[in-house]
This record gives structure tokens, sequence and C-alpha cells, in this order.
């Protein structure tokens, strides 16, 4: 399979960063919500979904960011999107998830959004 | 011109990658433009995942086929199985209006298949399951 998905973590103040590069299907969203729990177990649950390297994603994936949104807003954290290309914008838009997800243009706006 | 390709493949997970280069290639030979294409893979993944879990409940020894074509219509996927007779048309639409803490896990996937294609149908042929799906496509409007 082209792209498998990966996920890589940077800190910004104390906001991380986590950008989503890949196929977000079946093999993704499984290293995904590994990552995501680990994240929240630790209190790291101020989080920027940065989408920009999203290639593919399948309703598991979209299970995934539903769960980790929903997970971290339980335990008092937040988790924003930013930076979607059009074709994932398109699935999120068509899975309602415009109104449940907060969504920037870029990490810039993003991160400050924490502040 | 309509030239129908015809793809095989195992009742397994392992196999989505296989479909989804045979759809690229399909795509590409038949210069399907990207948000079509993108569209298309997305729901090929999702008939295939629902067939391979919850047709053959993860059973490895089946196999299923898909099968695309374009024309003037727009570019066709049909998929047939001989799992039990299921229509994944017919489950409930999720609410996509519902707060974040009430939002249905599943159905999601029917969903995302009911708005990404605009023609839907489902058949119980003898023992097997046929789902035509139909994208228009963008270059085609």
């Amino acid at each position: 399979m082209p792209d498998s998905f990966s996920l890589s973590a940077s800190r910004q103040g104390s906001v991380t960063v986590l950008a989503l590069t890949g196929r977000l299907d079946l093999d993704g969203s499984r290293e995904f919500d590994r990552q995501i729990k680990a994240m929240l177990e630790r209190k790291d649950d101020r989080i920027v979904f940065d989408c920009a390297g999203l290639t593919h994603i399948a309703s598991l994936g979209l299970r995934s960011l539903l769960a980790a949104v929903n997970n971290s807003g339980k335990s008092g954290g937040r988790i924003v999107f930013c930076a979607a290309p059009a074709n994932v914008a398109q699935i999120f838009t068509i899975a309602g998830f415009e109104k449940l997800f907060t969504t920037y243009p870029d990490t810039a706006t993003a991160v400050a959004s924490f502040d | 011109m309509s030239v129908t390709q015809h793809i095989e493949l195992k009742s397994d997970l392992t196999e989505l990658a296989k479909l989804a280069d045979a759809a690229d290639a399909f795509c590409d030979a038949n210069q399907v433009p990207d948000p079509d294409r993108f569209a298309v893979q997305v729901a090929l993944e999702e008939v295939a995942t629902n067939i391979i879990n919850h047709g053959y409940q993860d059973n490895h020894d089946h196999t299923f086929s898909i099968d695309l074509s374009t024309d003037a219509h727009g570019l066709t996927l049909v998929a047939t199985d001989n799992a039990p007779a299921f229509d994944p048309l017919a489950t409930p639409e999720v609410d996509t209006n519902a707060p974040i803490e009430d939002r249905e896990i599943g159905g999601l996937g029917v969903h995302l298949l009911k708005n990404l294609m605009q023609e839907s149908s489902y058949e119980r042929r003898g023992d097997q399951n046929v789902l035509t799906l139909t994208r228009h496509l963008s270059s085609h409007a």
C-alpha cells in the first residue's frame, strides 16, 4: 500500500502539534488510536491535528478522530484541526464533523487558539 | 467507450491494498480526475471492508469481486459477494446533526457511500449480493 500512515509530534509551548500523514485507514487508525490513548493518559491533551499530509480517510479513521475529540473533551483537554486538504475536508463535511470539530486554516492559528 | 475492470479479491483486509492499487490503475487509464478518484477510493474501501468484516465475518476463505467501469454516466462500481443476504443501503442513516456525545460510531461508512456516490442500488441475485454504486464524474457533469 502506498503512503502508509504515520504520526509525528512537535511541541509548541503547551500545545502538541500532531502531523497526520498518509492513509488513515484500518491500519492507520489502529496506530492513531494507540498513540492518542497514550497521549491522553499522560494528560498531553492540548492537541492540534495537522491534517495537511492526509491522503486518504476511511470511516474507521473518522471514528478514531471523533473518539479522540470526545475523549479529550471528557478529561478537560482540547483537540483542534488544521490544514485538511480539500478531499479530506469534503469527507469531514459529509460526516457532519465540521459542526463537531474546530478547524483552522494552518498550524499557527490553530496553536494560537489555545492562548 | 466502456471497458470493465474485474478485480477478484479474497475476504481478507490485506486485500484492500490490491484493490486500491487496481482502482488507481483504472482511474489512470480512464483519466478520472482527482476529486472523483479520491471519492471512489474511499467508497471502494468502505464497500470491501463491509463485505469482509460483516458479510464474511472476517472468515478469510471466501472471495468477492469488484467491477469498475466508466461511461458517459460516470464511474460505476459493482461489488458481488456470496455472503448471507445483506443490503447495506437499508441500514439506518447516521444523524450528522447529533451533538458529539451522542454521535453513533457505526453507520458512518454507509453514510459516506450514499453521499460520495450519486446512484446506489442493491440486489439479491440467487445466492449473491450485488451492490452497484455510480459516481457522476466532474468532467462528465
